[in-house]
């Protein structure tokens, strides 16, 4: 039991788990033969059950470090108190209503929810106008691109624009189909190439301070 | 010194945001009514819908939340009645990260009023099925595709998925035909592991917030997204392709003056600010 | 990378003014369960912390860190944990919030966080959509320094706009190798730039021959 607990212990161990699980998923996406295939189904549907755990032990531990604030009193413990008000008692409707499509979980939603939702959204909507006055300097050659190609664009999205001048969406809409777009893509493929390196590191156990 | 004092007044919400309430409530008292004309990402997802077989299969993740309704909710209405008119049958589902958006697909099939086909005539079970959070994310996805009963037993109702007559013989991607993706970024992976490796069985349409379009651009104009909605504009061009005016097409009057005073203040504050930094360097006036 | 490199500068700005830094790598988690694809900016965000936390360690600077998933919590906390200690301060208690993974709730916490704290640091990083532009803003109010970048495109614009220091894209993930200074690690990101230039190389002679009308190279990566 002792040798168990000081192998399960010791700090290699995620890094083996990693690295042979993530170099198995790699394999079986590049030779799908039938073994590999089964094995990878049976493992996803493991990767499925730690997901749905890992919603629970979020919810789990923030309840705890909530309820630590509460206890100690410390700042703002009333605003984690109403918290665990609020989480238990929509934990007790979900389970009288049996499911969130379901009266009275729907009405509770439709009730508390969407209106907080949608109130807090137009309060955030009405900061964003603030500011067009106060963020979007011009102080810089690269930021009155950014501003030009902002006003094209809004005037693109807007049939206002359109009315005002044919050019507004024309040229909005090569901003968006051209320079934008080719932007996108050198993000987009650099992002994925630097994700892949990143995941190969930690995989090949060469990124430890993630662990 | 008037400029400082403009500024002063221009930088203080308390002067700009009642304007822009008084901006945005005009439209509802004297509409303006400005047409709409769609781009070619609207149009080809206008075209998208009418490719697919009339009654086919389609995956719907509604990943928002009820304060993009206003976007998401009318592009979700408008997508999705076209769908019905074409008799497809629908299946919803979100990723655990938008739990709000089971109850926005509830409310979606709540709220659409008639069209050529009243939706409101369609029955749970057999024209559409809500499978509520599908938790698991990338692996979720991808043995979705291939094994639709092995991932997802139940509906959100806690009905075996066996028991549906949509959902009873569906056995993964092969027996979908489209995939809307309705959401403000934290979507289920469906184009990750539905639509790029099974890319010559289904399609996709992606209706996403007015700025998410940088985004998806780039994969529509390569082909791997086949039609794009962005934000209200992306549903108001969408409702008039599909001559079925609604809550989008009323909104666009309130886009109209909110991008005016938008672009306004954007001017105003430069020039302020330019001013002001010319001005540093002048001597006072005696 | 003028963004990492200010960070030493951005904390003594902190140790003299008295005021704490706020951190948050945004509402994206770490694992494909919550990231899908965008896992390695919210790990590389939080790579960033840990150096945050070990520079700040020294002068007793406090940092507020704030995050919209609820599996970063602990992983965060560790991470801190282990700087302060690596730094020679284990003394001092990680301060890392769950505020909310919902966008509009998480936006007010932490836009409440930097006004009420007056911080004097502001930095945002990872996947950070559109509640970049408000934290940012909540940032100019309080006269914090920016420092940030968003692996979302679409948000970099706000980014250039308001922060001091910006990273865009893939700077953000290039960060995490740059601060380990580990030679393999570091070489990783000099191997990515001779992929990323094959990848140029094949986009110029794939159009090239799609405009001549041989599109042979077009459809047989397509396959």
């Amino acid at each position: 039991m002792s040798v168990l607990m000081s192998v399960l212990k010791k700090k290699e161990l995620p890094f083996v788990i990693l690295t042979i699980v993530g170099l198995f998923f790699i394999l079986a996406y590049y030779f799908p033969l039938p073994l590999l295939a089964s094995v990878e189904k049976e493992l996803r549907g493991w990767v499925i059950i730690m997901g749905i755990f890992l919603n629970l032990l979020g919810v789990v531990s923030l309840t705890i470090k909530e309820y630590g604030i509460i206890r100690k009193r410390l700042a703002g413990w009333e605003s984690s108190a109403w918290f665990l008000v609020v989480l238990i008692i929509t934990v007790v409707v979900f389970f009288y209503a049996g499911s969130s499509g379901k009266d009275p979980f729907y009405t509770y939603f439709d009730t508390l929810f969407t209106p907080l939702d949608t109130g807090m959204y137009s309060l955030l909507t009405f900061m964003v106008i603030a500011a067009f006055f106060r963020v979007f300097r011009v102080r810089s050659w690269e930021s009155f691109l950014l501003v030009a190609s902002l006003v094209f664009v809004m005037l693109m999205n807007a049939p206002v624009g359109e009315a005002m001048w044919s050019g507004f969406p024309a040229i909005g809409q090569w901003i968006t189909t051209v320079p934008a777009m080719g932007a996108s893509r050198a993000s987009e493929i650099c992002i994925a190439l630097g994700g892949i390196i990143l995941m190969m590191r930690i995989i090949l156990g060469l990124e430890k301070r993630i662990m | 010194m008037k400029e400082y004092s403009l500024r002063k007044l221009l930088s203080d919400k308390r002067f700009l945001y009642p304007w822009l309430v008084v901006l945005v409530a005009i439209p509802y008292i004297r509409p303006i009514g400005l047409p709409v004309v769609a781009y070619p990402w609207t149009k080809a997802a206008y075209d998208t819908v009418e490719s697919i077989p009339e009654g086919s299969n389609v995956i719907v993740d509604t990943g928002f939340s009820p304060g993009s309704w206003a976007e998401q909710g009318a592009q979700g209405m408008a997508l999705i009645s076209h769908t019905l008119r074409r008799n497809c049958k629908l299946v919803f589902l979100v990723d655990a990260q938008e739990p709000p958006g089971v109850m926005m697909a509830e409310r979606i099939m709540k709220e659409l009023g008639p069209t050529v086909v009243d939706p409101r005539g369609k029955k749970y079970g057999v024209d559409w099925v809500n499978l509520g959070i599908v938790a698991g994310g990338v692996a979720a996805a991808a043995q979705l595709a291939q094994d639709f009963h092995a991932t997802v037993k139940y509906d959100t109702y806690g009905t075996s998925l066996k028991e549906l007559p949509l959902t009873k013989n569906i056995r993964g991607v092969a027996d979908f035909a489209l995939i809307l993706l309705i959401t403000t970024g934290r979507a289920f992976p469906l184009l990750e592991q539905w639509r790029i490796p099974y890319a010559k069985t289904i399609k996709i349409i992606v209706a996403t917030m007015g700025m998410g379009l940088t985004t998806y651009i780039a994969n529509w104009n390569a082909g791997i997204v086949n039609g794009l909605l962005s934000g209200i504009r992306g549903a108001a061009e969408y409702e008039a392709l599909t001559k079925n005016y609604g809550e989008a097409t009323k909104g666009m009057d309130a886009v109209n003056l909110s991008h005016i005073f938008a672009v306004v203040l954007l001017f105003a504050g430069n020039a302020s600010f330019w001013i002001a930094r010319t001005r540093k360097g002048k001597p006072k006036e005696a | 990378m003028g963004a990492i490199s200010a960070l030493p500068e951005l904390v003594g700005r902190a140790a003299e003014m008295g005021r704490p830094i706020h951190f948050t790598s945004g509402r994206v988690g770490m694992t494909s369960f919550s990231a899908g694809t965008s896992a390695a900016p919210t790990i590389a965000a939080l790579l960033v912390l840990g150096e945050l936390s070990k520079i700040g360690a020294e002068p007793g600077v406090s940092i507020i860190a704030t995050t919209g998933e609820a599996e970063v919590l602990p992983v965060a906390e560790e991470i801190v944990i282990s700087a302060v200690t690596a730094a020679g301060h284990p003394e001092m208690k990680p301060d890392v919030r769950f505020l909310s993974n919902q966008l509009r709730s998480y936006i007010s916490g932490c836009m409440g966080i930097i006004s009420r704290e007056k911080v004097a640091g502001n930095v945002v990083i990872g996947m950070i959509g559109m509640e970049s532009l408000y934290l940012l803003d909540a940032g100019l109010d309080v006269g914090a320094m920016q420092i940030g970048g968003s692996a979302s495109d679409s948000n970099a614009p706000w980014f250039v706009c308001a922060a001091d220091y910006f990273l865009i894209g893939e700077e953000i993930i290039a960060t995490a190798a740059y601060l380990g200074g580990d030679p393999t690690v570091v070489g990783s990101v000099a191997g990515e730039d001779v992929v990323k230039i094959i990848i140029m190389a094949i986009m110029m002679v794939g159009s090239i021959l799609v405009t001549a009308g041989m599109p042979w190279l077009t459809e047989l990566l397509k396959n």
